[in-house]
């Protein structure tokens, strides 16, 4: 269509009214809002898939995020203010717990499970070992009210807290009146977390062109590749499912054999000896290995891989021919797990504990 | 800029003017009459009133029992109209909690006037709200209604004592709870009112709902305290509890 300039003109400033207009309006209709950080946003990494939880109910804000990490470290979390979320899970070891094959919880109570690592949490679609929390808002609830962790009701926690002087500027500033409630903590707690991305190491610097893998380094992928990226997925080196890996059926902690997901409904004896496959990021940090943490070295761990019962019960397929790696083989696929460390992140000083 | 380019911008400008100031107003449309109706709910034994700690009552399998301890949860309220077209109230959870004698009533509003005839609700919570995060209100896991050792809400609980359980305590507690799966425990009863519920912008209708905590222990199987006493995880023993259970609600009466 072929306009005079001077109609085009007057379309043109009809149309730029128009949109200053309605723009105005949709601002002028939209509730009001905590105002956030521009600076402080949940960050997808390049060519990671869309995470299972996205902050959706629960925008990120500076001020919430701060109230999590103090809410993390605050032992006042346990019954007798001596455990922290923190205290099992320490930002040295990505949040594992270094040394402790099982935690310890309050009065010397011992767990029967090896604290995981908390990183890239948003991408999990569930938590534990045994996959027994759905969300990760609700999942903080367990440890806090579990006999052998924390022992504390969430009722009394938010008890404690009101009472709490130094708290009543931080919810006031996270959610804008002092009012300390069960959600808010926990929302808190699920932004302090969440946004504990590892996403630095030289695995990703190489895959964003930034950094090379050595020779060695690049056989070891190959390694990976054929014997280990089905179950350990990238980017997140895990693909959240739930295997029995065939390691021997051994007395707990508790004096019993764990049986892992099947101790969930329902039940099911399919899930027998089935654990969460854990990711082999940060695997410098995180040892030591498994749900009961018995092995120290990852050189036990394909120990493990090499000497499996093909006869054990529910044995994940994939395992049925063991992972048998020739000494050369061993040491490039060890090179390359050491690409997936990410000291950034161990060191990140947003989620240390705050003196 | 000329006489009639300056009319054009004049009329714009008060264009603008008018759709700035009206915007934020919904459209006039004359909006039909909306009424409230208050749910006030008892809870029994067969024909007694349920009475805490110290009333005692038999089941059908012949168990004496005492109850410390009666909570449950109805969601997702609907009310349907005769020619099906209904009122869903708006985020419908509620906690009945027989120790909390508020929990025991509570108003359905913004109703829109008119006659309905059946309701609909969801006994327990349905799976959405199981799977969503940290929850608030009638939700908050602070009412202890929540399984954290396996996420998702109890949706009903008995706490008592039976001289007949097997229980070396003599203890019977019955959590009912699984939101999803063969033996979900979630759920969704149509009731006819027994007469109808007329809503209007004035009027204040009451809908009078009892729960029978007898018709848990019978109906699709009959429960002895001896065998059940201590049901507090999801499985078929749940299951089998909570196909009684479906029945304990009923709507007795509307007054006007």
């Amino acid at each position: 269509m072929r306009l005079p300039t001077t109609h085009k003109r007057k379309i043109l400033v009809i149309a730029s009214l128009l949109s200053l207009i309605i723009s105005t309006q949709l601002l002028s209709c939209r509730k009001s809002e905590i105002v956030l950080d521009e600076n402080f946003a949940f960050i997808i990494p390049t060519g990671w898939p869309q995470p299972f939880y996205n902050f959706e109910q629960n925008p990120v804000s500076k001020e919430r995020f701060e109230l999590g990490r103090k809410l993390f470290y605050d032992k006042q979390l346990s019954i007798n203010n001596s455990i922290s979320c923190g205290t099992c899970h320490q930002q040295f070891a990505a949040f594992a717990q270094i040394d402790h094959d099982i935690s310890h919880g309050i009065f010397d109570r011992v767990g029967a499970r090896n604290s995981p690592a908390i990183f890239n949490m948003n991408w999990n679609t569930s938590f534990f070992w045994d996959g027994r929390a759905n969300h990760i808002e609700v999942q903080p609830l367990n440890p806090i009210t579990d006999h052998n962790e924390m022992g504390e009701t969430i009722e009394n926690v938010v008890v404690k807290l009101s009472a709490d002087a130094r708290y009543k500027p931080m919810f006031q500033k996270a959610y804008g009146d002092e009012t300390v409630s069960s959600q808010r903590i926990l929302k808190a707690l699920a932004q302090f977390m969440g946004m504990m991305v590892s996403d630095r190491s030289k695995y990703d610097l190489y895959k964003q062109g930034k950094a090379s893998l050595s020779a060695q380094e690049q056989s070891g992928l190959l390694v990976f590749e054929a014997q280990c990226a089905t179950c350990h997925k990238a980017p997140l080196f895990s693909d959240f499912s739930f295997r029995s890996n065939g390691l021997p059926l051994i007395l707990n902690s508790r004096g019993v054999i764990d049986s892992g997901k099947a101790a969930v409904p329902p039940f099911a004896a399919e899930n027998l000896y089935k654990f969460k496959v854990p990711s082999l990021r940060n695997l410098k940090y995180t040892r030591p290995y498994m749900h009961d943490g018995r092995y120290t070295t990852l050189e036990q761990v394909l120990d493990h891989y090499a000497q499996i019962d093909p006869n054990a019960v529910n044995l994940d397929p994939l395992l049925q021919n063991r992972i048998i790696l020739s000494p050369v083989q061993r040491a490039d696929l060890l090179a390359f797990l050491n690409t997936l460390n990410d000291e950034a992140f161990v060191k990140d000083k947003r989620f240390a504990e705050v003196q | 800029m000329n006489n009639k380019t300056a009319k054009q911008y004049l009329s714009l400008t008060v264009m603008a003017g008018i759709m700035l100031f009206t915007s934020c107003d919904k459209k006039k449309t004359p909006e039909a009459a909306k009424g409230t109706a208050t749910v006030q709910i008892a809870n029994k034994a067969g024909s007694q009133t349920l009475v805490l700690n110290t009333g005692t009552y038999l089941n059908q399998n012949g168990d004496t029992f005492s109850v410390n301890m009666y909570k449950y949860y109805i969601s997702n309220i609907e009310l349907i109209r005769e020619d099906g077209s209904s009122y869903k109230e708006d985020y419908s959870y509620h906690l009945v909690d027989e120790a909390q004698t508020a929990s025991k009533s509570f108003q359905l509003k913004a109703i829109p006037a008119g006659t309905y005839t059946k309701m609909k609700v969801v006994l327990g919570v349905d799976s959405t709200h199981n799977v969503s995060g940290a929850q608030t209100g009638d939700l908050d896991p602070i009412l202890g209604m929540f399984w954290e050792w396996n996420t998702g809400y109890i949706m009903a609980k008995i706490e008592g004592r039976s001289p007949q359980s097997g229980n070396t305590q003599k203890i019977i507690s019955f959590h009912l709870g699984g939101f999803s799966g063969q033996y979900s425990s979630v759920k969704t009863v149509m009731y006819n009112l027994p007469q109808a519920l007329n809503i209007t912008a004035t009027g204040s209708p009451k809908i009078n709902i009892e729960s029978d905590i007898l018709k848990w222990f019978y109906g699709s199987s009959l429960i002895n305290f001896q065998n059940y006493n201590a049901i507090t995880s999801v499985g078929r023993f749940s299951f089998e509890i909570s196909e009684n259970y479906k029945n304990h609600l009923s709507v007795k009466s509307i007054e006007p």
